[in-house]
């Protein structure tokens, strides 16, 4: 059985795992779209991308589109590994269950 | 760290259903561009029409000429921006798939002649909108809305006022597929 990954675990911080899971590889959403996608307030979707960051399962890229700045955030591998090992863990413990029901 | 079948299913629904809208969105703006490049055509083209005396078939070939290129530039960078090898292939897609369009145009354009010019163009643009809609009830809710609204303008105007068609539907439906692709593009 995969183990439980306590960082990922956290409701919005599966979200915007998933969100990010979903992507093709390289490609980075921007803050505003990931607020939309999570339901997500900005202190709140930032204080995770924080904890996300420092665990090195995502990187934060700013920037500036002419005067405006710009977040963008992309999975890194190790996160994209943590995710995918966390979901699978996730469906075990409805797998094993229901197996035994 | 202990997860419980209930909090599990919960998490797993959640990463379903947040993957599916994240996809969505990514869809969307990968789509924006083919809506900008067709709605800004369509209106070049409309304007084109009215206000010059050269062969409307010809206005119409150069643009759609323009559109078909752009649109092949569009897919090659799209796949690539995926990640997704085989430019050739998609080309050879995109090729087959215009030539059957057009075709299916032409025979039924020939089937129903003769017909009148506006009649041809509410053909085709109730063609695009149908196939909007379709999309919509597919891959995503903002297609279906472009679609009916572009169908919606098209029918208001050969209803309303025929006299002008030839320069309002072009107008109207290009400046639909423009704030549809602006839409998109948006979160």
């Amino acid at each position: 059985m995969s183990a439980p990954d306590e960082i990922v675990h956290q409701s919005t911080r599966l979200k915007i795992m998933s969100a990010l899971n979903a992507l093709p590889r390289r490609e980075m959403l921007e803050f505003v779209r990931l607020k939309a996608i999570t339901g997500a307030t900005d202190g709140n979707l930032g204080s995770h991308l924080t904890t996300l960051e420092k665990t090195g399962y995502v990187t934060v890229v700013k920037d500036f589109v002419g005067k405006r700045p710009r977040t963008r955030v992309r999975i890194t591998a190790p996160g994209r590994r943590a995710f995918q090992s966390h979901v699978a863990y996730l469906r075990d413990i409805l797998e094993s269950e229901g197996a035994g029901v | 760290m202990s997860v419980s079948k209930d909090d599990a299913s919960s998490a797993l629904y959640d990463v379903e259903a947040t993957e599916r809208r994240s996809r969505t969105l990514f869809g969307y703006g990968l789509a924006s561009p083919y809506l900008l490049l067709w709605g800004a055509l369509w209106i070049v083209a409309g304007a084109a029409d009215a206000l010059s005396t050269a062969n409307p078939g010809i206005v119409w070939g150069v643009v759609d000429i323009v559109g078909l290129l752009g649109t092949a530039y569009l897919i090659v960078r799209h796949a690539r921006r995926c990640g997704e090898p085989g430019d050739r292939v998609r080309l050879l897609r995109y090729a087959g798939s215009t030539a059957v369009l057009a075709a299916f145009m032409g025979l039924t354009l020939m089937i129903f002649a003769p017909i009148s010019g506006g009649k041809v163009l509410m053909f085709f643009t109730l063609l695009v909108a149908a196939g909007y809609a379709i999309a919509g009830c597919w891959i995503g809710l903002r297609y279906a809305v472009v679609g009916v609204a572009l169908g919606g303008l098209a029918v208001g105007v050969f209803v309303l006022v025929p006299a002008h068609l030839h320069l309002i539907v072009p107008l109207a439906g290009g400046g639909a597929l423009i704030l549809g692709g602006v839409w998109m593009r948006r979160t």
